[in-house]
């Protein structure tokens, strides 16, 4: 197992409780993300099915761990489905091209 | 008296100047009416009535003896809640800022004072501006903003006051702020001409940051040449902001031997709703009168929108770190937004990174586009003004929109004005935009005046104002 892989396996573990299902709904290939399979999720839950869903449930235990005292389940779920929103414009921002010779740009330009 | 509510900027001026009217008199009139009528569309959240007469009295003062500050002189406005103003709170559209005060005018304030424009009241808006990631009207603790056209209708957001304000009359100009949208929904649900400036045209000192890489201070007026006189007086460097250019503008006037071109994405009109295309042609053609025309541009090929959201949600998360460390987010008016943002909190450096990274190609590529023409036309939204108690991805589900360029141009720092083109479903106002080059707004403004000198949708009140 990857390590990617190993840190999703145990953030979706302590996740699950939260979401009201068994870790095992959860379970993730244990090849990532890319191959990952739709996870069984209970009303309520997210319930995409997106490539970018594993990756968001990993990341909604760091929030979790931040913040959870202040956080419901529903508010878990809706961060949950913010997260992968937002990992899904991350996908199209990795798969457009970008050379390396490109200087990092703080602020638009002002060409005109 | 009332009808100096109606009035634009130069011919308010001219009343100044002439002694028809006083500095006084007009700021009562707006005094008056922001409290009078300021409720009625939650539009107002503190009205200045004593700073603003004894500024008043002042420029009365100064008139008398013959000092004249320019166009602006006597001018009564009002200003977006995140803008500071020494005095007063600014609170953001959050309860949880209901009592902070700032030290010091922000500098938009400071030129405006220094310009002899009149202070008179502080603003609503959408809370934190939106950047919560609301997903209705109700997410405003002074209640949602409502437009003049018909108050079951939103105002747009996240500049709701600004656009309200003016479309009611209550002041001739208002500032407001847009980091994606926030000056062109209100000025389109509102029926008002607004400008999103260039992004670092106006220093953002004393203004809330959401996002510091995109968000930008504009006018929201009756006329583009009132945008234009508001523009030329808060333009400009300021140390307190690095991001604030150096260039600075002059207002434009209407050259009419000068030839313009327009261009129209492809797939623009796509998802509209019937009545915003038939201005939108109506518009094409009236601008044909000045302007070449070609209906074929093709934005380039970089996923405009993600990278805005991407940065959008990484700055927002930065922005608002003590929000989150504090708990007083679930102090907010909207539920939604009392658990948003935790998604910006998890944005991967790396992601971050890359867009803004493919930020600067990107913007090269549309600049390259926009160096075709004059300005890109569009619809300024592809539906009236929204009901207020409808979830927003309720509202018009069937006409999300076609090709857009706003997402790029807030990416990208490039200025865009939004001027009212007619009337849609229920009577209500629908918008035309021109995107342009970034520090082309002399040009975008003097396409607005061509096109509001042939038209009199900016002279139209909504039903009983």
């Amino acid at each position: 197992m990857k390590r990617r892989a190993f840190a999703e396996s145990l953030a979706v573990a302590a996740l699950a409780p939260m979401l009201g299902v068994p870790a095992e709904a959860l379970r993730l290939d244990p090849g990532g993300p890319s191959e990952a399979r739709p996870p069984a999720m209970p009303d309520g839950a997210p319930a995409s099915g997106s490539r970018a869903l594993p990756l968001a449930l990993a990341l909604t235990e760091i929030v979790r761990l931040r913040y959870g005292s202040r956080l419901r389940v529903e508010d878990l779920t809706a961060i949950t489905r913010q997260i992968e929103a937002g990992l899904e414009r991350a996908d199209l921002v990795r798969e457009a091209e970008l050379s390396n010779v490109a200087p990092l740009g703080a602020a638009p330009q002002h060409g005109g | 008296m009332a009808d100096v509510a109606f009035l634009t900027i130069p011919e308010l001026g001219r009343l100044l100047r002439k002694r028809r009217v006083s500095a006084v008199e007009l700021a009562r009139v707006s005094l008056e009416r922001l409290e009078r009528l300021g409720p009625s569309y939650n539009a107002v959240v503190r009205v200045l009535r004593e700073a603003a007469l004894s500024e008043a009295r002042e420029r009365d003062a100064e008139l008398a003896r013959g000092k004249d500050r320019g166009p602006l002189h006597g001018i009564p406005y009002g200003v977006k809640d995140l803008i500071a103003v020494e005095g007063a709170p600014t609170v953001w559209g959050a309860p949880a800022y209901r009592n902070r005060l700032h030290q010091g005018d922000a500098t938009v304030v400071r030129r405006l004072r220094r310009a002899g424009a009149v202070l008179c009241a502080k603003l609503a808006m959408v809370e934190l501006a939106g950047g919560m990631g609301y997903g209705e009207a109700f997410a405003n603790f002074s209640g949602p903003g409502r437009t003049p056209w018909d108050p079951t209708r939103w105002s747009g957001g996240s500049s709701s006051g600004p656009g309200a304000a003016v479309a009611a009359g209550l002041v001739p100009f208002a500032i407001g702020s847009e980091t994606w949208g926030s000056i062109q929904y209100p000025a389109a649900f509102c029926g008002i001409t607004g400008l999103r400036p260039t992004f670092g045209r106006v220093s953002r000192h004393g203004a809330m940051g959401l996002s510091p890489t995109m968000d930008k201070l504009g006018p929201m007026a009756r006329t583009a040449q009132d945008c234009a006189l508001v523009l030329g007086a808060i333009a400009g460097s300021d140390p307190e902001d690095s991001s604030a250019l150096a260039r600075r503008f002059i207002p434009p006037v209407v050259r009419p031997s000068r030839r313009y071109r327009i261009g129209v994405l492809r797939g623009t009109l796509e998802r509209t709703q019937p009545e915003v295309q038939r201005n939108f042609l109506a518009s094409l053609d009236l601008l044909g009168r000045v302007a070449d025309i070609s209906d074929d541009l093709e934005l380039p090929d970089y996923p405009y929108d993600a990278l805005a959201g991407v940065i959008l949600d990484a700055e927002a998360a930065s922005a608002y770190e003590p929000l989150f460390q504090s708990g007083r987010l679930t102090r907010l008016t909207a539920p939604e937004d009392r658990a948003g943002g935790y998604a910006g909190q998890v944005v991967l450096a790396g992601d971050y990174l890359r867009a803004m990274r493919l930020r600067r190609p990107a913007a090269a590529a549309l600049d390259r586009l926009l160096s075709q023409v004059d300005a890109i036309a569009a619809p300024s939204l592809p539906t009236v003004a929204w009901p207020i108690d409808t979830a927003f991805d309720h509202a018009y589900p069937e006409f999300p929109g076609g090709t857009s360029s706003a997402g790029a141009a807030n990416l990208c720092g490039a200025p865009g004005l939004f001027l009212m083109n007619g009337s849609g479903e229920a009577g209500l106002p629908t918008g035309l935009q021109l995107t342009g080059r970034t520090q082309t707004e002399a040009t975008l403004l003097e396409l607005g005046m061509q096109f509001q000198a042939r038209t009199d949708f900016h002279r139209r009140r909504p039903p009983g104002l």
